[in-house]
Formats: C-alpha cells, sequence, structure tokens
C-alpha cells in the first residue's frame, strides 16, 4: 500500500491526438455547455480517466473468472 | 520520460483518502457540491502534493475538480451524494480515520486544524457566500458564469460573511473595494 505521506508530486506527459478528433472535442466543449467541460484538456482527461476505470473493473472480472 | 512512483489505483485510494480525512472533520455533510468543491480546493491548498493531485480548474462556479466529482459518485462504498449533501458511509469513516493515522504526528496536527477550520468556518456558508470568498481570495474566474452577479451584490456577501465571523473588518474592506 503507498503511504499517504509519503505521495509525490504529481506529473505530467504529453501525447497526441488526430486534428480531427481535438477538432471534434473543441466543437463539442464549446456547444454543449450542460456537460461542463470548460476545456478539450478536461474533456480529454475524463475519458481516459474513465478507460482505465473501465479497464480495472474488466480486469477484476477476468481474474474471478479465472 | 517522467517516472511515478505510484499507479493510478493508488492515486486514486490517496484521492479517497484525502476527501474522507475533509469529509471525517464535522459529523454533519456537507450540503451542496458546489460546498463540497470549495472545501476541498481551500483544504488541499495547504497541501500542495494533494492540491496538485486533484487537477482543480476554473469551471462555471469557480475552482473545480472533476477528479473529486468522479470519486464521489464512484466509490459509493465510501462516499454518499443525496438531498442531505456528501458523507461518509460507515467504511469511509473508517477510511478516514485510518487515513489521519498515517501522517506522523507534527502532520496530523497541522491536518486536523486545517480540516476543522474548513468544515467550522465554511459549512455554514451559502454557496454564493462560498463562491464571492474564493473568487476574491483565489481568482479562477476565467470561466465564471456568476462572478458578475456575485460582484454586483459583494456589500451584501462581504457583510454576511463579516457577520458570521469568518472575515475580519480589514478584509471586508478588501472584499468590497473595487
Amino acid at each position: 500500500m503507498v503511504s499517504f505521506e509519503g505521495k509525490e508530486k504529481t506529473k505530467y506527459e504529453k501525447v497526441g491526438i488526430p486534428v480531427e478528433m481535438h477538432n471534434e472535442i473543441k466543437r463539442i466543449v464549446e456547444t454543449d455547455k450542460k456537460l461542463g467541460f470548460v476545456s478539450i484538456q478536461e474533456f480529454v482527461k475524463e475519458a481516459v480517466r474513465k478507460n482505465i476505470i473501465e479497464y480495472g473493473k474488466l480486469l477484476k472480472q477476468n481474474e474471478k473468472g479465472g | 520520460m517522467a517516472n511515478s512512483s505510484i499507479s493510478f489505483e493508488e492515486e486514486e485510494i490517496i484521492r479517497s483518502k484525502f476527501i474522507a480525512l475533509l469529509l471525517s472533520g464535522a459529523e454533519r455533510p456537507i450540503k451542496t457540491r458546489i460546498n463540497f468543491q470549495k472545501e476541498l480546493f481551500i483544504f488541499s491548498k495547504s497541501f500542495p502534493k494533494f492540491f496538485d493531485s486533484f487537477d482543480f480548474v476554473p469551471h462555471y462556479y469557480g475552482p473545480y475538480s472533476r477528479i473529486a466529482e468522479d470519486i464521489i459518485e464512484n466509490y459509493d462504498d465510501y462516499f454518499i451524494s443525496d438531498k442531505n449533501g456528501i458523507y461518509l458511509t460507515s467504511e469511509g469513516k473508517k477510511l478516514g480515520e485510518e487515513s489521519i493515522q498515517e501522517f506522523s504526528e507534527k502532520n496530523r496536527e497541522k491536518i486536523e486544524i486545517s480540516r476543522n477550520i474548513v468544515r467550522s468556518l465554511y459549512d455554514s456558508l451559502s454557496n454564493d457566500e462560498l463562491m464571492f470568498l474564493v473568487y476574491k481570495t483565489y481568482g479562477y474566474t476565467e470561466k465564471s458564469e456568476v462572478i458578475e452577479r456575485l460582484l454586483e451584490k459583494k456589500e451584501y456577501l462581504a457583510s454576511r460573511l463579516l457577520k458570521k465571523g469568518i472575515i475580519t473588518e480589514k478584509r471586508y474592506q478588501e472584499l468590497v473595494a473595487n
């Protein structure tokens, strides 16, 4: 288990996405305010975060299934 | 390439623990999502490593962490969000108690004092009072949909904060100044 107090500062890495995808995200962020995204970066991080969590769940299910 | 010594899952546990620490600072729930976001923002501001982990951005109602929102929604073993507000399950209470024990004595005292100040001072504020105070103290106004409305009634909001003992007379003067 990671030490709560020993936590290090969060680090960042850059990744690229296709321009078309970037433009579509920009359109969504700018036109659909009720989704609550204020930036492209926020949208992308949320999408990746959801996928990681979903992947983790799948992995656990598979482990249980043997 | 930057390497992180902890995994995503471990980082999630740390974030959950930090939220549990805040929520265990009082017996009552934090009554609204806006209050929760602002209190977490202020609480984590004193602890840069944790603050950084929540990735607060300027949002429609001031600083906002989507990660914190997700954690409250997704980890229902620990957290409840309903018409009463945001609060801990019995497992969440255990998590909060365990978390505080992980700190050294010196840091434990610091974190308990900060948490208790945040909960005792800011739980009693309305959304408008808290948003106004946070905007005037920390900024994060870029995407705000409410800042103009709040500034229009700054005298009223600042006087409410003064009356509730949240700010000093000097701070009142600063808040109402242009």
